[in-house]
């Protein structure tokens, strides 16, 4: 299964030893115990959401006096839940990352449940278009936070999109929630592809490319971004996992794409023998009357150009991002505060 | 052949009391076995020959002074629908007697009457009870004494009795007449859970309730009123978390 790669050409560029750094302890999550506490203290008020892996209901914490969020795991591997469980307990305290209060169990069935911390989201289809430039700017900028603190202690979300991404407006507050597909980042082992959800995901998992690393997040982010900044959601819709990746190619081109490949080593599977031949389309292109506003940004349409790559190891980090000129005025404000 | 051995038993149909045949028709089980002495005593009718015809004869008709041979089928059968709602109107005034209290007392305590259906009534045994002391108004309905609630008959059998023939007053009359057979109130609730977990509004209503319960209790105990474990009380289940605890503390 793990496949060392001498001249590093399948491994992360950046923060690739986290995981060797911390030790066993950090990232053998099969090893590690769970510590169930009663599920007696936490109340359902009302159903908020439901995904492929889980309920989730708006609670009550009895004890705290506060709402939180509960969400019941329908039956998975244990293995999954460990994994979500140890990650969640590692990304604890972190910037921007979802806190987890709490690991219950109802004590007959052994269903699972996480309670966090509530997050009075408002639904993206909302909210994103009455953002303002600064505000997603802001909101970006807290993305990125909280991928360079995952990535930087090994951990990949691999689910990156605006469904996952909590924000109360009102307080200016973003969570990254979800790290049900989250997994640790070891160089040189072979991934599952079948992560991500299909409009966010990365080129790498649509050619069945397993070596991937943390710039996955940083496609999904750059996904995110342009569906804000063009006012095109999703940014790249595809009808079937295939057809996801003509709707890429359509805009950053089939000879980039071939170069890709080529430089991976990896071969196309038979779903893409009629590909097409597409040029790449400059970002100009994507500026309409109604996006013109965030749009025509020079800065804005060059973060996303420099991360929207096919090849992983040209997209900027999480940490290169953050440094981007498009941030230049939110980090100032930030660092006031 | 095998005909033979029904035509011998027609025979002694004529031969049963007409009281035993009506109780021993089914859904007639909650009705009871009244006195001889009592349905003659022209006292307990009063007020009765309103509601059925020629009741002298239809008294003698229950009792079996009647030759039934002399009647026409036609005639009989006016006789026997007369015979069926005398028989419960005094059913009704007999069962709140001391003799038809005990009667109903026997068949209280092996279930004549049911079951409650409420799961924290714990099986508990009904009382027969009309909605009205007039008849053809209301099917008889049943009562939980630890519930205090009423509800509908489950067979159609029985839903069919007229709830006249057992009256408006009888359950409350057997509890005046045996107190001490009157059930106290399990406390237990139910709060709906999903996965677990129970639903707030619910959850938040019941502690509520179980608040100002607990501090009527206190209040009535203030004055010198028991309602703990006591007859038409609150039942309280035994404590297990709380004698554990206790124990966990002597222990260290």
């Amino acid at each position: 299964m793990s496949e060392r790669d001498n001249d590093g050409l399948h491994v992360s560029r950046v923060y690739a030893n986290a995981n060797e750094l911390k030790g066993n302890e950090w990232w053998d999550y099969e090893g590690t115990a769970i510590r169930w506490e009663s599920q007696d203290g936490y109340e359902i008020v009302k159903k908020v959401g439901r995904g492929k892996y889980s309920e989730v209901f708006e609670g009550v914490s009895i004890d705290r006096k506060e709402t939180v969020v509960i969400k019941v795991l329908k039956p998975v591997k244990r293995k999954k839940i460990k994994r979500e469980i140890k990650i969640l307990e590692n990304l604890s305290g972190g910037p921007n990352i979802i806190e987890l209060l709490a690991i219950v169990r109802e004590p007959i069935s052994k269903t699972p449940a996480l309670v966090f911390e509530y997050v009075n989201n408002t639904d993206f289809r909302t909210l994103y278009p009455k953002l303002t430039d600064y505000d997603i700017r802001y909101y970006m900028y807290d993305l990125l936070v909280a991928l360079d603190f995952c990535h930087s202690v090994g951990i990949m979300h691999r689910d990156v999109k605006p469904h996952n991404i909590m924000i109360d407006h009102e307080k200016r507050k973003l969570r990254l929630i979800d790290w049900g597909l989250a997994e640790f980042y070891h160089p040189g082992v072979d991934y599952n592809v079948r992560v991500a959800s299909r409009y966010f995901k990365g080129p790498e998992l649509l050619v069945n490319y397993k070596y991937y690393d943390y710039s996955l997040d940083l496609w999904s982010f750059g996904a995110t971004l342009a569906s804000i900044i063009f006012k095109r959601e999703p940014f790249f819709h595809g009808k079937s996992n295939t057809d996801q990746l003509v709707q890429i190619v359509r805009v950053l081109g089939t000879d980039e794409l071939f170069a890709y490949l080529d430089k991976y080593k990896i071969q196309l599977g038979p779903e893409y023998e009629d590909l097409g031949q597409y040029t790449r389309r400059p970002w100009s292109r994507f500026i309409n009357e109604e996006n013109m506003e965030l749009a025509s940004q020079r800065d804005a349409v060059d973060i996303i150009d420099k991360v929207l790559r096919y090849d992983h190891k040209d997209r900027l980090t999480a940490r290169e991002a953050l440094d981007h000129s498009y941030f230049d005025m939110v980090r100032n404000d930030k660092q006031k505060n | 052949m095998e005909d033979d051995q029904y035509t011998s038993d027609s025979g002694s149909e004529l031969s049963e009391y007409w009281i035993d045949t009506f109780l021993g028709i089914k859904g007639h089980e909650y009705f009871c076995d009244i006195d001889i002495e009592y349905i003659t005593d022209k006292f307990n009718l009063t007020g009765l020959n309103e509601q059925v015809e020629r009741i002298s004869q239809v008294i003698d008709y229950i009792i079996d002074e009647t030759d039934v041979s002399q009647l026409t089928d036609e005639l009989r059968e006016i006789y026997d629908s007369n015979a069926r709602v005398l028989y419960g109107l005094v059913h009704a005034r007999f069962i709140l007697t001391p003799r038809g209290l005990q009667r109903m007392m026997e068949k209280y305590k092996k279930a004549d009457f049911g079951y409650c259906a409420r799961v924290h009534c714990q099986l508990q045994h009904l009382l027969p009870v009309g909605l009205s002391d007039i008849c053809g108004v209301c099917s008889v309905k049943l009562y939980c004494p630890r519930c205090e609630d009423l509800y509908n008959p489950k067979s159609s059998r029985h839903a069919m009795i007229d709830g006249a023939f057992f009256g408006t007053s009888f359950p409350a009359m057997f509890f005046q007449q045996y107190p001490h057979l009157q059930p106290s109130h399990p406390t237990e609730r139910y709060v709906p859970k999903m996965f677990g977990f129970k639903i707030h509004e619910y959850a938040k209503l019941a502690r509520w309730q179980e608040q100002q319960r607990r501090s009527l209790q206190k209040r009535l105990a203030d004055r010198g009123l028991e309602t703990i474990n006591t007859a038409n009380g609150y039942v309280y289940p035994e404590d297990d978390d709380d004698e554990g605890d206790e124990e966990m503390e002597e222990q260290s």
